[in-house]
């Protein structure tokens, strides 16, 4: 089957997205911004998924893709919250400040 | 009148004693002196009742027998079936054991309605109670029995109470507790001893027959075997009542020879155990110990039932029969102070006076008589071992009257007097005349507890008039019962002490009187009937069979009898007579009403007991039917005397009558007056006559039996215990083995085993990897930042690594 | 170049623009917008993904709930401009770009190179499952051959019989009908398998060399739905008259209703002439022999009839329960195994199917479609998330709390001695500890 854009073309899209994710993960300081990327690696993932799945022929593609939303939803919801306690205790939300588990 | 369930009341008469002991043992301290002596009278008096209504019964049926299935599922107590055997909680009520039954509650209610004033007083009243009614629960069950093992229940029970009222009074301070406490462990010693004898007999009979019954339920008692054999019975053994098989024929012609009354009586009562025994039903094992041993013993000797095979030894069944009789003997000896086994019955007087009368004269001490005349099968199959017991007995009889003559204590005279007369009993258990020794038995607890519960009432006298002398001396008025422990060594009991008290204490004296006439065997007194009879057997024995023994126990119970009169007006003469020798003495007070009434009965029954067996041709005796206790026992005890026709023995009577008043007279003539002590050191007067001296002096020294005990016997004893405490345990066992070889030897082996070993390898291989991760991970901790960004580029680095291996297999295809 | 593939450029490049923008942003507010933004992108990328449904849910969900969250979190610490002034692991940044490049490297290459190769979309293989109606002298046991990509043979089926579906894969088949012996009993049939098909093919007919006629198949699509409530969709073939059959539902009284009503003209005008009409429901008409109609009618219990031409009732079927979701197959066949009627003629008899519940499937991405698997395969999954839903609310609630967050140091509340142990101290020691001891106190609230 012939699609006017071709599936490697979003798996393409897909993996920039998700490169550009985690090097905000990597890079950034601010634990915000870093949830945020974690999201957009999500979405690539998620992009990826509706893709093969459109390739396929198979919808269980956008099932797993409507679960993963679901879970990130849950996933941000209690991660803002421990941002949110962090915040209360330390006053800052860098991540850098953040290394009581040094060994 | 008579009711046919009477007999199955028996089991009351252990119950009930039993809660009384219950109520006293638990609650006896918080009752008080007296709702506990009421309790405990109430026991005593509703089992005296009981034993009368039974007695109602079977003199109403003739003495037949019946058995008595425990109440309350108690059916079977120890049962077997895979080996058949089953041994029941049963009760066989006959004539014997109405005697006793009346024995036991009546004289025993005397003396708790006694206790209750001579113990008045005393911190341990409740428990006293308690322990008297144990015992007559315990000789109640003794009595009623109906196997071998149950009468043992209540041997060992009587025993336990033995020692427990001997010791009654264990913490009174000073040596008196220590001789009460060294008194009662004496007593169950020696009975241990007796005790492994009549066991080793139970172990034979068991081996011998396969059961303990005395007869199974429905079994005819005391039927020669041929009865049995041939189906029928005869209108002899029919008019006794107690039968299980009726010839039709013979019962009409019972009902015709005695009479319609008396057959409808009869028949009334047995018609429920009427049925035919046949001949295809019958087997020996059906039967009891008893009716076995009268069908073995019909056999012909050495038939092959009669060889019974004891450890490999094929014995023929007869000499089975003396091993078991002469066991039994050993347990008799022990529970009825005979030779050699009586030590500890004297010294028994240690107990308060009322369990003296109640069971070391009257009750307990007659249970080994009791247990012969049970089993008087056994003993008229075994000639041998009852001329054997005939001697112990007429033995018995001599000694103790010998060794009661040069006795100071009042209670001890008693005591060896007791012994002596349960040597009359035993003596004429040997001879066979069974029924002479239960007479004996009634009429000597009768006269014997009333001459206890005197001597009681006469010490608790002195004792108060002691009191009363030390009150006036030291100004106060301490009436307590203990209070004479803190006191000076004035002995109560001893007679040298007393003299004169007749005109103190009337009542006890004439009732003394009377039981000293009863004893010594004074016309008409109770006494004088039973031992004439015991006596007229042995002559009997002797000159009319021309059986040695007889002649041998008559000359000796003559002897003992001239004894029995002769102590027994020399105490008279000391206690009451001449004039008082110490202030207690003279200021002794007369018993309470709670002492003298009993004793008062008891006189009157010492005066008229003897009637009850009335010989034929005696005086009184158209007042009296003839023999009427040996018809009584007749159903029980198959071979009621030597001669069942016997006469009265003029001669015989009035011989012995003689012997009595002339030894009375002799020891009037010495312990008249003031003569009964002499010299400062309060010596007898026979020790002043030189021929008379060393027969005193080794009456004095109890013909050294404890001495001979303790050098045979106890001295040998306390080495062997020293030398295996000492030696074998202390100083082997504890100093050697266990110090030297097992500590040290452990010792040794844990120090090895913790030093090098387990210090050494074990700790220094878990020490030596601890080390080696501490440092491996001390530098392995430098990595754990703690930086999240860190970790995710590691993360991140590996997922590239994965990615690369995954994806290089594609490139290389492509 | 179409349409789709430029739309896919300009969104994709707008896409990575908008990452890279919130990467570099030093506001955490920009970032956030610029995050919506790229959200937005990756939706209508789903709309090209023939993914609506998902492409709603990206919207409303991620781009409107979950990034509205975020901004939220962002105002309320006031962390718009957070100090990224710490100068720790300058060296990080490099070895994260070169991880990166790194993986984007690996990842890229075989896709660029041409290694991968991707699967055709295919959908589900044709599922056929074969009736057996065909009137054949003697009535023999028929078999089914199915020739094509892939060859399958049936067991031998009785008349009536129906098999169940199996699976063969897509394309041209030839269907045989032969006897247990092998001699073939018609002329090889056409059959054309697409993707996705679920086809019912019913062997009917019968041998009559007079009229050059043999057995041949019919193919009805099994697998649908009806499309409103109350309904389903039934399938009816004639396979018994060469008349035109129509199928009444009785209704309650259980016989033909007919009457006879003037012919009216154009106008409406009388003309005289009578006809005979049904009042009952007709349910199908123009029920040609060999030809499947498929009519949707209420479910229930109905006493059904196919009624000729002449308005005669051919075969009555009593009690006939239509369910939903149920594939509804009725089969008009000449009964092979009862005696003729007296005029020689063949009586009839409907060949039910076993009433197999075929589920239906949505169209590819709808909400339908998602809506259905998640009720059927993947509803332990969907109870599962939604627990998970539950345990993360429950969670930010505890997480938020005020007590909880704040790691305070709690004192802990010394104990009082008791009172049997003072009393000891008391008589071992003679001090009355008693009335030193200040009295217990229950906690004043907490």
């Amino acid at each position: 089957m012939n699609f006017a854009v071709p599936t490697e073309a979003f798996i393409m899209l897909s993996m920039v997205l998700f490169i550009l994710g985690a090097m905000g993960v990597l890079l950034r300081r601010n634990a915000i911004l870093i949830f945020m990327s974690v999201e957009l690696m999500l979405n690539a993932a998620n992009l990826a998924l509706v893709a093969f799945a459109r390739q396929w022929g198979q919808m269980n593609g956008q099932l797993f893709v409507f679960f993963v939303m679901t879970v990130a939803a849950a996933e941000v919801a209690v991660g803002l919250a421990l941002i949110v306690a962090i915040f209360r205790n330390k006053r800052s939300i860098n991540i850098d400040d953040l290394h009581q588990m040094e060994g | 009148m008579h009711n046919e369930t009477y007999p199955q009341l028996v089991p009351l008469l252990i119950i009930i004693p039993a809660i009384g002991a219950f109520i006293n043992m638990f609650w006896g301290a918080k009752l008080g002196e007296r709702v506990s002596g009421y309790v405990g009278i109430a026991a005593s008096l509703l089992s005296f009742i009981i034993s009368v209504l039974i007695f109602s019964y079977l003199s109403a049926v003739h003495g037949a027998a019946s058995v008595i299935n425990a109440p309350l599922g108690l059916g079977s107590w120890i049962r077997m079936d895979s080996i058949g055997l089953n041994i029941p909680w049963q009760f066989r009520v006959d004539t014997i054991t109405a005697v006793m039954l009346l024995v036991v509650t009546g004289v025993g209610s005397l003396i708790h309605i006694y206790a209750r004033g001579y113990m008045h007083g005393d911190p341990k009243f409740g428990r006293f109670f308690a322990f008297l009614n144990l015992f007559l629960m315990f000789m109640l069950l003794l009595v009623t029995a109906n196997n071998f093992l149950m009468m043992f229940v209540g041997w060992e029970g009587v025993g336990l109470c033995s020692y427990l009222l001997i010791g009654f009074w264990w913490d009174k301070r000073g040596a008196t507790g220590w001789r009460n406490a060294n008194a009662a462990r004496k007593a169950v010693i020696v009975n241990r001893v007796g005790d492994f004898g009549l066991l080793l007999s139970m172990f034979l009979i068991f081996w011998t027959f396969g059961t303990f019954d005395y007869y199974k339920p429905g079994e005819v008692a005391n039927v020669p075997y041929t009865l049995y054999t041939n189906g029928y019975i005869t209108a002899e053994q029919a008019k006794k009542g107690d039968i299980l098989a009726v010839n039709p024929a013979a019962e009409s012609q019972a009902a015709e020879t005695h009479g319609d009354a008396h057959g409808e009586t009869h028949g009334a009562h047995s018609k429920p155990a009427r049925e035919t025994l046949d001949n295809s039903q019958f087997a020996p094992s059906r039967l009891g110990v008893f009716g076995q041993t009268e069908y073995l013993m019909s056999l012909p000797e050495g038939s092959p039932e009669r060889v019974i095979n004891v450890g490999g030894l094929e014995l023929d069944f007869s000499v089975m029969l003396f091993l078991i009789v002469i066991f039994m003997l050993v347990g008799v000896t022990a529970k009825s102070a005979q030779i050699p086994l009586f030590v500890w019955l004297p010294d028994a007087m240690a107990g308060p006076t009322p369990v003296s009368a109640l069971m070391h004269a009257a009750t307990m001490v007659t249970a080994g008589v009791f247990l012969l005349i049970r089993a008087n099968v056994f003993l008229d199959h075994a000639p041998e071992a009852r001329a054997i017991i005939a001697l112990v007995g007429a033995l018995t009889a001599l000694m103790g009257g010998y060794i009661g003559m040069g006795q100071w204590d009042v209670k001890r005279v008693l005591a060896y007097s007791t012994v002596s007369q349960l040597g009359f009993m035993v003596a004429a258990v040997g001879l066979g005349a069974y029924v002479a020794a239960m007479f004996h038995l009634v009429t000597h607890a009768i006269f014997k507890a009333c001459l206890f519960l005197g001597s009681g009432s006469v010490i608790h006298g002195v004792e108060h008039g002691h009191h009363h002398v030390h009150a006036h001396a030291h100004g106060h008025g301490d009436d307590h019962h203990d209070a004479h422990d803190e006191e000076d060594s004035f002995d109560p009991q001893d007679m040298r002490n007393m003299g004169g008290l007749a005109r103190r204490m009337p009542i006890t004296y004439w009732t003394y009187i009377f039981a000293t006439f009863a004893l010594a065997g004074l016309f008409p007194f109770a006494g004088f009937w039973s031992k004439d009879e015991i006596l007229a057997d042995a002559w009997h024995l002797g000159f009319d069979k021309g059986n040695p023994i007889g002649y041998i126990v008559l000359g000796i119970l003559l002897l003992a009898a001239a004894f029995t009169a002769f102590y027994m007006w020399r105490q008279v003469q000391m206690i009451f007579h001449g004039e008082p020798r110490s202030e207690a003495a003279a200021n002794a007070p007369e018993s309470t009403l709670w002492m003298t009434v009993p004793l008062m009965v008891l006189a009157f029954l010492s005066l008229v007991g003897g009637f009850i067996n009335v010989p034929k041709g005696a005086p009184f005796h158209g007042m009296f039917k003839d023999y009427e206790f040996k018809h009584f026992l007749e159903s029980a005890v198959p071979h009621v005397t030597v001669s069942p026709s016997l006469y009265f023995n003029w001669g015989l009577a009035l011989g012995a009558t003689f012997i009595a008043f002339a030894a009375i007279f002799f020891a009037h003539s010495i312990y008249a007056g003031n003569k009964a002590v002499r010299g400062t050191a309060r010596r007898d007067p026979l020790e002043f006559v030189p021929s008379a001296k060393p027969i005193w002096l080794l009456a004095n020294a109890r013909m050294h039996w404890d001495n001979i005990y303790f050098a045979v016997i106890e001295n040998p004893f306390n080495r062997i215990g020293k030398f295996l405490a000492d030696v074998v345990d202390w100083r082997f066992l504890h100093d050697y083995f266990h110090d030297v070889v097992i500590k040290k030897g452990y010792d040794g082996v844990g120090t090895l085993l913790s030093k090098p070993f387990d210090k050494g390898i074990i700790d220094g291989a878990v020490n030596g990897v601890a080390w080696l991760f501490k440092q491996f991970s001390s530098s392995l901790r430098l990595v754990q930042t703690g930086y999240v960004r860190v970790y995710a580029v590691a993360l991140l680095l590996g997922v590239v690594a994965v990615v690369v291996v995954m994806v290089l297999p594609l490139l290389q295809n492509g | 170049m179409g349409f789709e593939l430029v739309l896919f450029i300009a969104l994709g490049g707008l896409a990575v623009l908008l990452a890279v923008g919130m990467l570099i942003s030093k506001n955490a507010v920009h970032s956030a917008l610029f995050l919506i933004g790229n959200f937005a992108c990756v939706a209508v990328l789903y709309l090209l993904l023939d993914a609506p449904f998902i492409s709603m849910v990206q919207i409303v969900v991620y781009t409107g709930a979950i990034m509205v969250l975020f901004l939220f979190v962002i105002m309320l610490l006031g962390a718009e401009h957070t100090t990224d002034t710490t100068r720790s692991f300058r060296w990080l940044t490099g070895l994260a770009t070169t991880a990166a490049i790194a993986l984007l490297t690996a990842m890229g290459a075989p896709l660029v190179l041409g290694g991968v190769d991707l699967p055709q979309a295919q959908g589900d293989n044709p599922q056929l499952r074969i009736v057996h109606g065909a009137n054949i002298s003697d009535n023999p046991n028929v078999i089914v051959t199915l020739r094509g990509r892939d060859t399958l043979t049936s067991e031998p089926l009785r008349f009536g019989d129906v098999t169940g579906f199996f699976s063969v894969p897509a394309g041209d088949y030839t269907v045989i009908l032969n006897r247990e012996d092998g001699s073939v009993v018609a002329p090889p049939a056409q059959l054309k398998l697409a993707q996705g098909d679920v086809l019912t093919a019913i062997a009917y007919g019968a041998v009559d060399l007079e009229r050059g006629t043999f057995p041949s198949i019919a193919v009805v699509p099994a697998r649908t739905i009806s499309e409103r409530n109350g309904e389903t969709l039934l399938k009816v073939l004639n396979a018994y008259s060469d008349d035109t059959l129509r199928l009444v539902d009785l209704g309650p009284n259980k016989v033909l209703d007919t009457r006879q009503r003037p012919v009216l003209d154009e106008k409406g005008a009388p003309t005289g002439q009578q006809v005979t009409t049904i009042d009952d429901t007709v349910i199908a008409t123009d029920l040609v022999k060999g030809l499947p109609i498929q009519a949707a009618y209420a479910v229930g219990t109905h006493t059904l009839a196919f009624v000729n031409s002449n308005n005669e009732v051919v075969f009555t079927l009593f009690d006939y329960e239509l369910k939903r979701n149920t594939e509804q197959l009725v089969v008009l066949a000449p009964d092979v195994d009862q005696p003729a009627n007296l005029d020689g003629s063949v009586r009839p008899r409907v060949l039910r199917n076993p009433a197999l519940a075929t589920p239906t499937m949505g169209q590819y991405g709808s909400p339908a479609g998602i809506g259905l698997m998640l009720f059927t395969d993947y509803l332990l999954p969907m109870n599962i998330v939604g627990f998970l839903l539950l345990v993360a609310m429950i969670g930010v609630i505890v997480l938020t709390r005020p007590d909880t967050a704040s790691v305070q140091r709690r004192v802990v509340r010394r104990r009082k001695v008791s009172r049997p142990l003072t009393s000891v101290i008391t008589q071992q020691t003679g001090s009355d500890v008693l009335s030193d001891t200040p009295k217990l106190e229950a906690p004043s609230g907490d």
